[in-house]
C-alpha cells in the first residue's frame, strides 16, 4: 500500500511543483496518475521511489516512511523511470542481474523470473547485448524486466508504455493485472487515457501540483470517457485562471 | 554565419554553466569559492616560478625567454590533453543526432566541436600564460602594444596544438571505428601516442635546462622548433604588421583547412562508431545460464563501477594514464637506470654521480608514487558519469553510503594493486632499505585513498549530470578540474620538498606527511558519510 500524506515538493525554494497532495493506493489496486506535462506527476513518482528528497509531508510504503526508512521501503518496491536511462555500458543480463543483486534475489528465483519475462518480451536472444545498442523500446523492456524480476510488492512506473510495441503493451497490461490479483500495488503515470480507463481501478488527475480529481474510475468519469473528463477539467481550470 | 553563431551559442551555453555563479543564488556563489581559490593558488605558484626565472634573466633583458618557455609548455600540454579530449568531444557527443538532423553544413558542425576544444584549452592555457605575461610586464614595463599582442597570442595559442591533437584523435577514431574491439584499440593507441609525446619531451629536458645559461641561442632554437613563439617575441619587441598578419595566417589557415578536410569523413566515422554492438547480435553465442550469478550488493556495485570504467576509453585513459606512466617509468629505470640518467644529464653542468642519484632514488620514487597517486583521480567523474541513470542508482535499496563506498573501492582496486606491483619491481631492482619500503608501501595505499575520497567529494559538490559527452565530464567538469588542482598541489609539494630537502630530515618529513594524510583520509571518510550522503540525496537529475 502507498500512502501519501500532505506531500509538497519545491525546487530551488521557488514555486511548489507538488502542493499538499494526499493519496492512498491500496493493495491489489492499479492506480493511474494523469495530468499535463509539468503537472507534478514525475516529481510525485520520484519522491515515492525515494529518488527525490522533500520537505513537507510524508510517504508511506506498506506503513514504512520513505523519509525515515528508505532502504526498507525500497526493498519492497520497484521503479521504472519515464526514460529508460539505464547503465548503457552493461549487457542486458548484467543490468538485470545487478538489480537482482541489489534486491538480494537468490540465483534460482532470479533465473526463473528473468527467463520468464525475457521470453515474454522476446528479449531472450539479446540478453548478452550491450544496452547501448538497444532501441528505446528494447531498453524500456529491460527496465520493466529488471523492475519486476525481484517480485516487488509495490510497482511505481512513469509512462511505462512509451516506446513499447503493441505486443509488449498487451503483455505488460497482463502482468499488471496478474500482480494486482496477487495483492500488489501498482501506481503509474500515463498520457494514454484509454489504457488508464481500461486497466485501472482508481485514478487521480493532477494539475499544477494539486490533485483536482481522485476516486474510482467510475466515479471520476461517470458516463463519459476519461479523455472527455480530463479535457473538461482542463477547460474549467482555464476559465478560472 | 547566423546559423553558426546560434550553433556555437547553443553548444557552448551548457559548458559555460560551469562559470555561472549568480550572486542572487548564494549556494552557487559559495560553490565558486573553492575553485576560484584553487585557480588563484595555481596561478600564484606559476607566477612565483616565472619570477624565479625573471630574477635571473631580467638583468640581461632576457625576460622574454620566460614567455617562450611557457608557450612551449602550454602547447605541449594542449597537445597531450587534446589527443584524448578530441576523441570524445569530436566523436562521442550525445547531441550528434540532433545536430546532424539540422539543416547545417558539415564543416559548421565540425567547427563547433573544434571551437569547444579550443575555447577550453584557451581557458586552461590562460592559467599558465597570464602569470608569465604579468611577470614579464612587471620586469620589462612594456608598451601598450605588448598587451594587445599578448591577448591575440593567448587566443591563438591553443589552435595549432589542438589541430595536431585533433588529427591524432581523428586518426585514432578513424582506425578504431573499423574494429570490433574498438575500446581496447583506442586505449592502446592513445596510450602509445601519449607515451611517445612524453618520451620526446623527456629527451628535451637537457635542452630546456640550459635555457638560463645559453639564453639567446636557446631562444633561437625554440623559435626554430615552434615558429609562432618566435613571431610573438618579435612582435612584442618590435611590432610590425607583417609579422602580425603572418601570426594570424599560420594559426587560422590550418584551422580552416582542417575543419573543411576533416569534416568530409566526419559523418562516416561517426556512423561507423554508431554501429557499436551490432556484432553482438550473433544470437545464442553465450549460454544464458552462465550469467545468473548472485553477488552481494556491495560487490555488484563495485562490478558496475568497474564496467563503467573499463567500457569508457576516455575515462580509462584520463584516469589511468598516470598509472601507465608509472609502470613505464618503473620498468625503464629498473632495466636501464644508468643509461637513463646519463641521457638526462647530457648537456647539464650539474656534477652528480650515478651513485649519489641511486642514494636519492628511494625518496624520489616515494615522491613519484605520491604524485602519480594524487593525479590518478578516478572518482572525480564517477557520479557525473551516471548522468540520467543516476535515478536508477538512487532508487536502489542500498544506502547512499554503500554506493559511495563502492565508488571509492573501485578507484582503489584499479590503482593500488598496479602501484604496489610497480613498488615491488622497484624494490627488487634497487635493493631499497626497509624504512623506504615501508614509506613507499604506505604512500601507495594512503595517497590513492586520499585522492579517491577527494575526488568523490568534489564530484558530489560539483556534479555535471547533463553532459553531452563523457569527455566533458572527465576533462571539462568543475569536479575533475578541482580534483586535479588539489592533486597537483599535494603531489608537487611533496616532490618539491624531496628535491630541496637535503638540509632537512626527509624521513621525518615523510613520516609527518603520511601521518597527516592518514588523518585526512579518516576525516574525509567521515565527511563523505555525512556531507557526501547529504549531497548524494540532493542531486536531482
Amino acid at each position: 500500500m502507498i500512502e501519501i500524506k500532505n506531500f509538497s515538493k519545491m525546487y530551488n525554494n521557488e514555486k511548489k511543483a507538488v502542493d499538499n497532495v494526499s493519496l492512498k493506493v491500496g493493495d491489489g489496486e492499479i492506480f493511474a496518475f494523469i495530468g499535463h506535462n509539468g503537472a507534478g506527476k514525475t516529481t510525485t513518482l520520484k519522491s515515492i521511489a525515494g529518488i527525490l528528497d522533500f520537505e513537507e509531508g510524508d510517504i508511506f510504503i506498506n506503513g514504512k516512511s520513505i523519509k525515515k526508512e528508505p532502504i526498507a521501503c525500497k526493498m519492497q518496491m520497484a521503479y521504472v523511470p519515464d526514460n529508460p536511462d539505464l547503465y548503457e555500458n552493461m549487457k542486458a543480463i548484467d543490468f538485470i542481474n545487478f538489480i537482482c543483486d541489489m534486491y538480494e534475489v537468490s540465483k534460482e528465483e532470479r533465473k526463473e523470473q528473468i527467463e520468464k519475462y525475457l521470453n515474454l518480451f522476446g528479449l531472450q536472444n539479446n540478453i548478452n547485448d550491450e544496452i547501448s545498442s538497444f532501441s528505446h523500446g528494447m531498453k524500456q523492456k529491460v527496465a520493466l524486466i529488471a523492475a519486476i524480476s525481484h517480485n516487488p510488492k509495490v510497482l511505481i512506473m512513469d509512462e511505462p508504455f512509451v516506446g513499447l510495441d503493441p505486443k509488449a503493451v498487451f503483455d505488460m497490461k497482463e502482468i499488471m493485472r496478474e500482480m494486482c490479483k496477487e495483492g500488489k500495488t501498482i501506481f503509474f503515470s500515463t498520457h494514454i487515457l484509454e489504457v488508464a480507463e481500461k486497466l485501472c481501478s482508481r485514478v487521480a488527475i493532477i494539475k499544477q501540483g494539486k490533485i483536482v480529481k481522485v476516486g474510482n474510475m467510475e466515479e471520476v468519469k461517470g458516463d463519459e470517457s476519461l479523455e472527455k473528463v480530463f479535457l473538461e477539467l482542463d477547460e474549467e481550470n482555464l476559465k478560472k485562471e | 554565419m547566423k546559423k553558426l553563431l546560434s550553433l556555437l551559442k547553443a553548444t557552448m551555453s551548457q559548458d559555460m554553466n560551469l562559470f555561472k555563479f549568480r550572486s542572487k543564488n548564494e549556494s552557487r556563489a559559495r560553490k565558486a569559492v573553492l575553485p576560484v581559490v584553487l585557480v588563484l593558488i595555481v596561478m600564484f605558484s606559476i607566477g612565483s616560478y616565472a619570477m624565479m626565472f625573471a630574477e635571473e634573466l631580467a638583468p640581461n633583458h632576457l625576460t622574454y625567454i620566460i614567455l617562450t618557455m611557457f608557450i612551449m609548455l602550454t602547447s605541449l600540454l594542449t597537445l597531450i590533453e587534446g589527443v584524448y579530449k578530441s576523441q570524445g568531444i569530436l566523436f562521442e557527443a550525445k547531441d550528434n543526432d540532433l545536430l546532424f538532423s539540422l539543416p547545417v553544413s558539415k564543416p559548421k558542425i565540425f567547427f563547433t566541436r573544434v571551437f569547444k576544444l579550443v575555447t577550453f584549452q584557451f581557458l586552461y592555457n590562460s592559467l599558465f600564460m597570464l602569470p608569465a605575461m604579468i611577470v614579464y610586464a612587471m620586469y620589462e614595463k612594456p608598451s601598450i602594444g605588448f598587451y594587445f599582442i599578448s591577448l591575440v597570442m593567448l587566443l591563438l595559442l591553443p589552435i595549432i596544438p589542438t589541430i595536431v591533437a585533433c588529427i591524432m584523435g581523428y586518426m585514432i577514431k578513424g582506425i578504431t571505428s573499423r574494429f570490433k574491439a574498438r575500446n581496447i584499440i583506442q586505449v592502446v593507441l592513445t596510450s602509445l601516442i601519449l607515451l611517445l609525446v612524453f618520451y620526446a619531451s623527456f629527451n628535451m629536458q637537457g635542452m630546456i635546462a640550459n635555457i638560463t645559461q645559453n639564453a639567446n641561442s636557446i631562444n633561437e632554437v625554440i623559435t626554430k622548433i615552434y615558429y609562432p613563439a618566435g613571431l610573438y617575441i618579435n612582435l612584442i619587441q618590435n611590432f610590425n604588421v607583417v609579422d602580425l598578419v603572418i601570426l594570424l595566417v599560420i594559426n587560422l589557415v590550418p584551422l580552416i583547412l582542417f575543419v573543411y578536410i576533416a569534416s568530409i569523413f566526419y559523418f562516416k566515422i561517426i556512423s561507423k562508431l554508431g554501429e557499436k554492438g551490432n556484432y553482438h547480435k550473433k544470437v545464442g553465442t553465450k549460454k544464458a545460464e552462465k550469467t545468473f550469478s548472485a553477488k552481494s550488493p556491495l560487490s555488484a556495485l563495485v562490478g558496475k563501477e568497474m564496467k563503467r570504467f573499463f567500457s569508457t576509453p576516455i575515462f580509462m585513459i584520463n584516469a589511468g594514464f598516470g598509472i601507465v606512466l608509472m609502470v613505464a617509468v618503473t620498468i625503464a629505470i629498473s632495466l636501464n637506470f644508468d643509461g637513463m640518467i646519463n641521457s638526462m644529464m647530457q648537456g647539464q653542468e650539474i656534477e652528480i654521480s650515478i651513485t649519489e642519484i641511486k642514494e636519492m632514488i628511494p625518496k624520489l620514487y616515494y615522491g613519484f608514487v605520491v604524485f602519480v597517486s594524487c593525479m590518478t583521480s578516478i572518482t572525480s567523474s564517477m557520479v557525473s558519469l551516471e548522468g540520467k541513470s543516476f535515478n536508477i542508482t538512487k532508487s536502489l535499496p542500498v544506502s547512499a553510503e554503500k554506493i559511495l563506498l563502492a565508488k571509492v573501492l573501485t578507484s582503489n582496486i584499479i590503482s593500488i594493486p598496479v602501484i604496489l606491483v610497480c613498488d615491488i619491481i622497484f624494490f627488487i631492482a634497487f635493493k631499497v632499505a626497509i624504512v623506504d619500503v615501508i614509506f613507499i608501501i604506505l604512500a601507495s595505499i594512503i595517497m590513492p585513498t586520499f585522492t579517491a575520497l577527494i575526488g568523490i567529494l568534489m564530484n558530489l559538490k560539483y556534479p555535471k549530470m547533463d553532459a553531452t559527452s563523457d569527455t566533458e565530464v572527465v576533462k571539462q567538469s568543475m569536479s575533475s578540474m578541482v580534483s586535479v588542482f588539489i592533486g597537483m598541489f599535494v603531489g608537487m609539494l611533496s616532490i618539491a620538498v624531496i628535491l630541496i630537502g637535503s638540509s632537512i630530515n626527509l624521513n621525518l618529513f615523510i613520516v609527518l606527511e603520511l601521518l597527516v594524510f592518514s588523518i585526512v583520509v579518516f576525516v574525509l571518510w567521515k565527511v563523505l558519510k555525512n556531507y557526501g550522503v547529504k549531497r548524494f540525496k540532493e542531486i536531482n537529475v
